[in-house]
């Protein structure tokens, strides 16, 4: 309250008008720039919009996919300081340049953060936002880390069961699972894949391929969850450190299948 | 070069093909007022809508309403019509 300086983001920029908007849903924004006495705004380069008219189209789709509200409770427009205060809009750079001219990439620069990808993936509704290890978790996350520094979140792609239900709900349409797909090419193809990684995927490509094997394991993996499991929840597992996996079914699928096809 | 003149260039440097802009309409769908929508949905809430036409009246608004202490000039507005 007695701070003199509030920091911002920015959800928009409109260039007819030279105005940002700022959308929350608590006013804390507001608060922050009506008492201090120097604003200043940070910006991604890719949330400029061309006209006003656009506007009402971005405000809509961000607040339906990210809380299904009609719209944000408070939409702020900032176009000049209020008098007395001083007023500051950072551009960010930081590699989105750089990644307009990667056609397999830029869809990512049309993120306006709604977080929908967040809510519907499987994965992070399982492992949530701090596994991530990054500013913007999900799998949109996933696809603009790697582009910042591919060696520190080269496991981000893999954190995907590309099922595709992030680019179904996605509002601006990005292509997120494929981007996924195609980073895990690129973090490949520049060796930024761990040798245990690597192992294991092809250990389960094996398994997945034989499916005598694959009903092996399952039993195995059964066997050890109910009986023995310190032997996988233990703490050398990082999962287990912060979770508990879930109790395992005493049969698999296939087998509850084959005996109730068996009872009709 | 200054940052600002790194940046544009690289976004010049970088432009996508340009696509044509989605058939949308931007044209309101609904005929109704909208700020006597707004206002009655606002009501619908528990909030209450003021229609004002002007500077002077927001500030009468807020003095009848939270002051109640006299003319509101020592306070700094932030549009000045």
């Amino acid at each position: 309250m007695t701070s003199r300086l509030a920091i911002t983001g920015v959800n928009f920029a409109v260039a007819e008008t030279g105005e940002i908007v700022v959308c929350t849903n608590e006013g804390n924004a507001d608060l922050g720039v009506q008492l201090a006495d120097v604003h200043i705004a940070c910006m991604g380069i890719e949330k400029i919009i061309p006209k006003r008219k656009h506007l009402g189209i971005f405000l809509r789709l961000l607040a339906r996919s990210a809380t299904g509200q009609p719209i944000t409770t408070y939409s702020s427009h900032f176009r000049r300081p209020r008098n007395g205060q001083a007023m500051h809009i950072v551009l960010v750079d930081n590699g989105r340049s750089e990644r307009l001219a990667s056609p397999d990439f830029r869809n990512a620069l049309k993120c306006i953060r709604c977080g929908a990808c967040m809510n519907t993936c499987p994965v992070y509704r399982r492992s949530g936002g701090h596994s991530y290890h990054y500013a913007i978790a999900g799998p949109i996350g996933a696809i603009l880390a790697p582009g910042l520094d591919m060696k520190k979140h080269a496991d981000l792609p893999f954190a995907s069961t590309l099922c595709g239900s992030c680019s179904n709900v996605c509002p601006v349409k990005i292509d997120i699972h494929d981007q996924l797909y195609k980073w895990r090419q690129v973090l490949t193809q520049n060796h930024q894949v761990g040798t245990m990684k690597k192992a294991g995927i092809e250990t389960m490509a094996r398994v997945l391929a034989q499916p005598g094997l694959y009903k092996t394991v399952g039993k195995v993996m059964r066997w050890f969850l109910n009986n023995i499991p310190f032997v996988i929840n233990n703490r050398l597992n990082p999962w287990y450190r912060q979770r508990e996996m879930p109790k395992p079914p005493a049969k698999s699928f296939q087998q509850w299948y084959a005996e109730n096809r068996k009872a009709k | 070069m200054n940052s600002r003149e790194t940046i544009l260039a690289a976004v010049r440097k970088n432009q996508p093909p340009a696509a044509a802009l989605p058939e949308l309409s931007l044209e309101p769908t609904n005929s109704a007022d909208p700020v006597q929508t707004f206002i009655r949905s606002l009501g619908n809430i528990g909030g209450t809508g003021i229609d004002v036409h002007d500077w002077k009246q927001i500030d009468d608004q807020l003095h009848d309403r939270f002051f109640g202490v006299g003319p509101m000039d020592k306070y700094d507005t932030p549009i000045k019509e």
